[in-house]
């Protein structure tokens, strides 16, 4: 069974460039317009990856995460934000409380994101060099 | 040969492991180099050193010396080849392949 992936972002435009980016990938992708339906959508399927926007209304990515880990789902979660400390600063609480998560930069590129799934999904290297 | 790895947070069990792990594979690979070291970097305490080693996604770990820098992707990749893949310059991997 292929790999299925979860974009919870209110943005359209983001979420149709996701679906652009894993349209040729071994992944299935699915897209959620809002953190309540993300949840609904973990409770129906499992995910083995989700790609997570912090900035969203009525449920934020913060808030989604935290009733994502008190359900007890356990799958990789990327927050998807700018580095920025006015930004990160809404993860602080998350992070000192030992909340699974990593973080992704906004904004970030089709080949990137491509390179996050496949090192999550297939413990693959990618270097980066500068 | 500096290393810096840049996480999300320090607290997670899943980041306490990988740090313990890339440890483990810098006693076993870098033996011959003592002064090797490893900082951990929360990207939530630091954003701007995130910005300018141009990193992209947690957790990664990136070669700052010698140079040039060079990172990669940490998220459950095996340690040891991890540190390997950095400690060679590219040239070197074309060679190897």
């Amino acid at each position: 069974m292929g790999k299925r992936i979860l974009v919870i972002d209110d943005d359209l435009a983001v979420r149709q460039a996701f679906s652009l980016t894993f349209d040729d990938s071994p992944y299935d992708l699915d897209t959620a317009e809002s953190g309540m339906r993300g949840l609904e959508l973990v409770g129906q399927r499992h995910y083995d990856l989700i790609f997570l926007d912090l900035r969203m209304p009525s449920m934020d990515g913060v808030q989604t995460l935290t009733e994502l880990r008190q359900r007890g789902h356990a799958t990789p979660v990327y927050i998807v934000t700018a580095f920025h400390k006015e930004f990160l600063a809404q993860l602080s609480e998350l992070s000192r409380s030992g909340v699974e998560f990593e973080i992704l930069s906004k904004p970030v590129g089709a080949q990137q994101l491509l390179e996050v799934a496949t090192t999550v999904l297939e413990g693959s290297i990618f270097h980066a060099c500068n | 040969m500096k290393l810096k790895l840049y996480v999300a947070g320090t607290r997670a069990a899943s980041t306490l492991e990988l740090v313990q792990r890339i440890q483990r594979a810098i006693a076993d690979v870098v033996k011959q180099d003592p002064a090797s070291e490893l900082e951990i970097v929360s990207i939530m305490d630091n954003p701007t050193a995130a910005l300018e080693d141009e990193v992209v996604a947690t957790p990664t770990l990136v070669r700052s010396s010698p140079l040039p820098r060079r990172s990669a992707f940490a998220f459950s990749s095996d340690a040891t080849e991890l540190i390997l893949s950095l400690r060679m310059d590219p040239i070197d991997q074309l060679a190897r392949k």
